[in-house]
């Protein structure tokens, strides 16, 4: 006790190094742990209550009996998941249309556990007898169903489609809802149908509307509804899933989701019987896959601090034993060998790295505590894991491995070497042979690693190697360099700096110094490096993906009044711009995506991109205008010779056709407006019709409508004189008209205002040219999977109304801002030609060039008041908040932890350094004041024997730092999953890496310039006495 | 007094003793031939100056070296033919070397006490029958500075603690390097009586290396070390010059100042004395001095 007494700041440090190690290795598993369990509980959080609970859904539509009720859809759960499922509930769903079948609006009755409670009734009351409904506010508006009004219904399912044999109900309403939005309605959304007119909302019922006995059609007695839908939605209880069991619920659920639950029960007619859908799987997967890369990640970071603790503690305890070679030598005069010797030395550092172990183990788990509360919040449960107890021992061996090999060399010198006092003497330029090897293996794993013929462990610490490897090498050339500095300054009569370069030359801390500072600062590098170019590529996903600084996503398919709405708010086009992605029906295949191409390019994100080199120009629109009318009336005169048929039966032919125009009305839909009865026998003369073009139309075809099942008929039919409410409209010439081929239909001029139509039929009821205006092919720029192998090849795209529209390839885009990996870029204008609004599966947005709240607030004001509902905002924080609640995110965030305890090692063995060499040099300073120097010369040449050894250590630092970054990187996971649009962009993050080297250089040149400054300060001449 | 029977005197003998060394890149003889004998109990001092070989000669009987050739007989052992056990047990109990500077045989985080302790643990655990802790403390008069810390002591208690150290085990030798300087007379006398009163109490061997006039005056025989030879003795205030065993006779300084290098000398018998006679000129039969 008395030696450690005697001693204290080095028991202190061995205690502070030895704490820090068992820390950097206790802390990996608890941090692990502790991000495990966070991963599981974001992702459970993060996943929408309907995918990460199980949802039972049981129908046939083949045999109603065949339905597994929801009474007995519970006892279908593995015993294995029932823990984590909350009590279920149950739902019962009918689909129905209003009588009579035919084409009236179609909807769904539902009744769930417990709906009154999670429904506010803005009218009326809450239903409760069979029989009853409550409908939506839009429902009630668009379709006039009151209060008290009934409503006549007949199923209307895949099985029951025919008025025949529906069952139906009168239903009466009772009351207006509006839905309250929670996990209660398992994703559902019981309205919007209603207000695009697209048929009714969901009418809420009781169960006994559902399960009673209703009307047989055409009054024939009472049956059962035939296709009732019978669910059971079981929540997930988020406090019973664990890091621990996650796994196993996944396995189980995946097993339970896999076996095809109604052949075991029902036979083959019924396999479809039940069905279960849940994301525990997924979410099970995406826990591992955060797990995974939180494997990789962490021991990364943690493996490169501890190299350096291991190091630094290795150094301190090498120069521990050396200041006590006189006790040493004093135990061998007095006849102890060496492994008395040995264990004098041991005792003296053995007990503060024991001591260590315990406060390394309780700073570990302080360090994950504040982790857990800081990067992890809201805090995962604090665990101790069985790991960390054998971190905890690991470290502690390792540590005694080093205490036992830094006495070797004093135990074993003989005694006349241990009473000399060691001479400073000049390195030699020559590596030792273990520094030799120690070189030779650095180097070999880190070819090994950029080569990627290595990873894991070895991968792990080939960038620290890389940096051990320069500072050996270094600690041999920086003393031989300081020299010969130190003589040069000598030789232009620099005396200070003469006298700083040669000692610090001269000294043997400058050769510890050396490599202790090169892989500190190489660690901060590599730390910065991998924080930044995570965060920033978190931010430039985000952006990629989101698109623009906010989305706002419009609740409308009418992209004509959203166009309309978005140009009036900003007719230039410079703060905000609509953006229509409508994805394709079938997987695989192309999403079309209008925008407006300056607009688009200048508002939305393009993160690792220039869209200044895009080929926005090929997106033209037609250069023919295109062909509007306003008006209720067309009139026309018309020739038609005698017209042949291709078929001979006199029953077939028929004895009339009609021109025809092809509009697109202002709600955007198309149609075909006949124009009036020719005789097929022979006509001139004119004729008038009625059109819907009272709030406009485009015209986008000219031609002939026959009679349905009518012969193929072939002719020639001449309009000219065509008139809009008496005013002239003029066709234009052939060439505005495209032709035909099937069926054959060509525009050909005539007369000065005459154009002639020559068809061919082949029997179909229709057949137009089409104006040039509407685009055949539209061109778009394509990302890498949407273009085609072949040049010019079309591809299939798609109008708002979900109708097809060929596409080809104008030139490739690296990808679309806020769209999918196969995507077809367009000139939304040529979207607005035809098929602007109807039934697709078109999402229209509106791209945002500002963030600001007030801003966004202000738009959505205005895209509100003209008929524009928003429904969703979004920004690229909102992503990039949810990509940095990833296990990937989180490991990376460690960095930071590395990187300070990295520098913090780093002050420390240069404080320990300085002083265990103060000795020397306080003797080596009293010279110097004997020489005549003053103290302020002392102290500057004090500082300049370190702080530029320290600056150059440090520069080389950052040198292979930067250098093995891009190696480590490709094995960094900066994502839970990858991106389907944005590649990883691994480049070294210059700035923010060099700006962090600097603040650590600069802190390691201050604490260096301190600590020298401080031993210069005790350069008193009894020094010198002391020395002789 | 020492409850331990005391441990009797070694005497030394070397033959042809030589040791070298290399410095920067040259070899360096420090010793070249000593034939010296001290007797069981004697108490002798190496004189001679800086660099002449007399420190290293300590280490040698010390056991700290192996010559480079030649004998060293400590009592009945040969140094140079202990194996490292027999050589750690001698070091711990027999030889007793104080080396020169105080702190430097002092663990500085121990009192006098403490030292004397560390010291004679060893001693004690291979067998040997060792002086308790409180009787070399009585033996050397320090128990007023016995426990109080090394930092507290002045340089001749620090002194008065190394050689407390030094005869912690007992030793039936005592080598000290230079235990006198950098003291105080009073210091310095202090110490020297100390060692001659445990020579007295103890029949200890005391060899001493000293540069100090005063103290070899003092000492009933010395020995000059010179250019690693023994270049003379003094006894009892006489000065010899003594014959090696390969014949040679180092000169006096005082004589050699008088017979510069290349000088030619006859030895001529004068009945039982012999007299020195310089050739006059360099040339026979050109002087007239003599020396007796």
């Amino acid at each position: 006790m008395s030696a450690l007494r005697y001693r204290w700041v080095q028991a202190l440090v061995v205690l502070v190094l030895a704490s820090l190690v068992t820390a950097a290795c206790a802390f990996a598993p608890l941090y692990v742990r502790a991000l495990d369990q966070a991963v599981v509980a974001t992702t459970v959080r993060a996943t929408p209550a309907a995918d990460a609970g199980v949802r039972i859904l049981s129908f046939s539509t083949a045999n109603m009996h065949v339905t597994t009720d929801y009474q007995h859809q519970r006892d279908l759960v593995p015993e294995a998941l029932k823990p984590a499922l909350a009590d279920g509930i149950p739902s019962i769903s009918v689909g129905v249309r209003r009588l009579p079948l035919a084409a009236e609006p179609e909807g769904s009755l539902l009744w769930r556990a417990g709906l009154c409670e999670h429904v506010r009734m803005t009218s009326g009351t809450c239903p409760n007898s069979a029989g009853e409904i409550a409908i939506s506010a839009d429902q009630a508006r668009v379709y006039d169903q009151a209060v008290g009004s009934t409503l006549e219904v007949g199923e209307w399912d895949a099985s029951v489609s025919r008025v025949e044999v529906s069952p139906q109900a009168t239903l009466t309403v009772t009351g207006i809802y509006e839905q309250v939005p929670g996990d209660y309605w398992f994703g559902a959304t019981l309205t919007g149908a209603a207000a695009g007119k697209l048929g009714f909302d969901t009418m809420l019922t009781p169960e006994a509307t559902l399960v009673n006995a209703v009307r047989a059609p055409a009054g024939g007695g009472e049956v059962y509804w035939a296709e009732p839908h019978q669910g059971l939605d079981l929540p997930l209880r988020p406090d019973q899933v664990t890091a621990d069991n996650i796994a196993r619920l996944g396995a189980v659920a995946k097993d339970w989701i896999a076996y095809p639950l109604g052949v075991s029960r029902y036979g083959s007619d019924a396999s479809d019987a039940v069905t279960v859908s849940t994301s525990l799987p997924a979410i099970a997967d995406a826990a591992a896959a955060s797990r995974g890369q939180a494997r990789v990640t962490v021991p990364l970071l943690m493996a490169q601090l501890g190299l350096l603790l291991c190091t630094v503690l290795w150094l301190v305890l090498v120069g521990a034993a050396d200041q006590r070679r006189g006790e040493a030598a004093l135990a061998r005069l007095r006849g102890r060998g060496s492994g008395g010797v040995r264990s004098l030395l041991l005792r003296e550092t053995l007990p503060p790295i024991v001591a260590g172990v315990p406060v390394g183990l309780a700073a570990a788990v302080g360090l994950a505590a504040g982790a857990r509360h800081t990067l992890l919040a809201p805090a995962p449960p604090a665990e101790f894991p069985p790991t960390t107890a054998y971190a905890a021992l690991l470290a502690l061996l390792v540590m005694l491995a080093l205490a036992a090999s830094s006495v070797r060399r004093v135990a074993r010198a003989p005694i006349a070497d241990l009473l000399r006092s060691v001479p400073a003497g000049r390195a030699k330029m020559v590596l030792g042979l273990l520094e030799a090897m120690v070189v030779a293996a650095a180097i070999a794993a880190f070819v090994a690693l950029v080569t990627g013929a290595v990873r894991g462990p070895v991968g792990q610490l080939a960038p620290t190697l890389l940096a051990v490897a320069v500072g050996i090498v270094a600690a041999r050339v920086v003393p031989a360099l300081l020299a010969w500095l130190g003589g040069m300054a000598l030789h232009r009569g620099w005396a200070r700096a003469a006298t700083a370069l040669l000692h610090a030359s001269r000294r043997s801390a400058t050769r510890w110094l050396t490599p202790i500072v090169t892989v500190a600062v190489a660690i901060v590098v590599l730390s910065a490096d991998l924080f930044a170019v995570g965060a920033l590529n978190r931010q430039h996903r985000a952006a990629a993906e989101t698109g623009a600084p906010t989305v706002l996503d419009l609740g409308s398919r009418d992209l004509k009044a959203v166009s309309d709405a978005i140009r009036a708010i900003d007719p230039t086009g410079t703060s905000i711009t609509p953006v229509v992605t409508i994805d394709p029906i079938g997987s695989g295949n192309t999403t079309t995506i209008g925008v407006l191409p300056d607009a688009f390019s200048r508002i939305a994100l393009w993160p690792g991109a220039d869209p200044k080199s895009l080929a926005w120009q090929a997106l033209r629109l037609p250069e023919q205008p295109p062909l509007e009318i306003t008006g209720t009336s067309v009139s026309y005169a018309a020739k038609l010779p005698t017209v042949d048929f291709t078929s001979l039966d006199p029953d077939a032919q028929s004895t009339a056709l009609s021109p025809a125009l092809q509009i697109v009305d202002a709600a955007g839909a198309t149609t075909t407006v006949p124009l009036g009865a020719i005789p097929t026998d022979g006509f001139q003369g004119r004729r008038s019709a009625t059109i819907p073009c009272a709030q406009g139309c485009r015209v986008i075809g000219l031609g002939v409508s026959a009679p349905l099942g009518a012969a193929g008929m072939r002719g020639t039919l001449i309009l000219s004189d065509l008139r809009i409410d008496d005013h002239p409209l003029d066709l234009g010439t052939a060439s505005t008209w495209r032709p035909s081929i099937s069926p054959e239909i060509a525009a050909s001029d005539g007369a000065p205002g005459a154009l002639t139509l020559t068809f061919a039929n082949s029997g179909q009821t229709e057949a137009f040219v089409v104006h040039e205006s509407v685009p055949q092919v539209l061109p778009a720029l394509t990302t890498a999977p949407a273009t085609p192998a072949a040049a010019g090849a079309t591809i299939g795209g798609y109008l708002v109304d979900g109708s097809d529209q060929l596409l080809t390839s104008a030139g490739p885009i690296a990808y679309v801002p806020g769209g999918p990996a196969r995507a077809a870029l367009v000139n939304l204008d040529s979207l607005l030609i035809r098929g602007w609004s109807g039934r697709g599966s078109a999402k229209l947005t509106a791209y945002l060039s500002s963030s600001d709240p007030s801003a966004v607030a202000s738009v959505r004001e205005r895209l509100t008041g003209l008929g524009i509902p928003v429904t969703g905002v979004r920004h690229p924080a909102d992503l990039e908040r949810t990509f940095a609640r990833s296990g990937a995110a989180w490991s990376l965030k460690l960095t930071t932890v590395v990187g300070g305890l990295a520098l913090l090692t780093c002050a420390v063995a240069l404080i320990v350094l300085i002083a265990t060499s103060w000795r020397s040099r306080s003797r080596d300073y009293a010279g110097l004041r004997m020489a005549g120097l003053t103290r302020r010369d002392v102290g500057l040449i004090a500082m300049l024997e370190t702080v530029p050894v320290v600056l150059l250590a440090g520069g080389l630092g950052l040198a292979a730092g930067l250098w093995s970054a891009p190696a480590a990187l490709p094995m960094v996971p900066l994502f839970t999953t990858p991106s389907a649009i944005f590649p990883p962009d691994l480049r070294t993050a210059y700035g923010p890496s060099l700006l962090v080297a600097a603040a650590a250089l600069v802190i390691l040149a201050v604490v260096a310039a301190l600590a020298s400054r401080y031993v210069a300060r005790r350069s008193r001449l009894d020094r010198l006495r002391e020395a002789a | 007094m020492s409850t331990a029977t005391p441990r009797p005197g070694l005497g030394v003998t070397t033959v042809g003793l030589v040791h070298i060394y290399r410095s920067e890149g040259s070899d360096v003889a420090a010793l070249s031939g000593v034939d010296i004998t001290v007797r069981p109990g004697e108490v002798v001092g190496l004189l001679g100056p800086s660099g002449s070989g007399k420190s290293t000669l300590l280490a040698l009987l010390a056991g700290l070296f192996q010559p480079s050739a030649g004998k060293v007989f400590v009592g009945d052992r040969d140094l140079a033919a202990l194996t490292e056990s027999e050589l750690d047990r001698y070091q711990a109990v027999d030889g007793s070397l104080m080396l020169q500077g105080a702190r430097r045989n002092l663990v500085p985080y121990l009192t006098i006490r403490g030292n004397v302790d560390f010291a004679r643990q060893h001693a004690a655990k291979v067998g040997d029958e060792v002086p308790t802790t409180q009787e070399v403390v009585d033996l050397i008069g320090a128990g007023e500075i016995a426990d109080r810390p090394l930092s507290e002591l002045s340089q001749g208690q620090l002194q008065l603690g190394a050689l407390a150290v030094a005869l912690a085990p007992g030793p039936g030798i005592v080598l000290a390097d230079e235990p006198t300087s950098a003291l105080d007379h009073a210091a310095r006398d202090r110490i020297l009586d100390t060692l001659l009163d445990v020579n007295r109490r103890s029949g200890a061997t005391i060899v001493i290396v000293t540069h100090d006039p005063d103290v070899a005056a003092r000492l009933p025989r010395t020995v000059t070390i010179r250019d690693g030879r023994i270049g003379g003795e003094g006894r009892l205030g006489q000065e010899y010059a003594v014959v090696t065993a390969d014949g040679f006779l180092p000169l006096p300084l005082h004589v050699r100042e008088g017979l510069p290098p290349g000088t030619l000398v006859r030895l001529e018998r004068d009945g039982e004395n012999w007299r020195l006679v310089p050739e006059a000129g360099g040339l026979p039969g050109g002087g007239d001095d003599v020396i007796q």
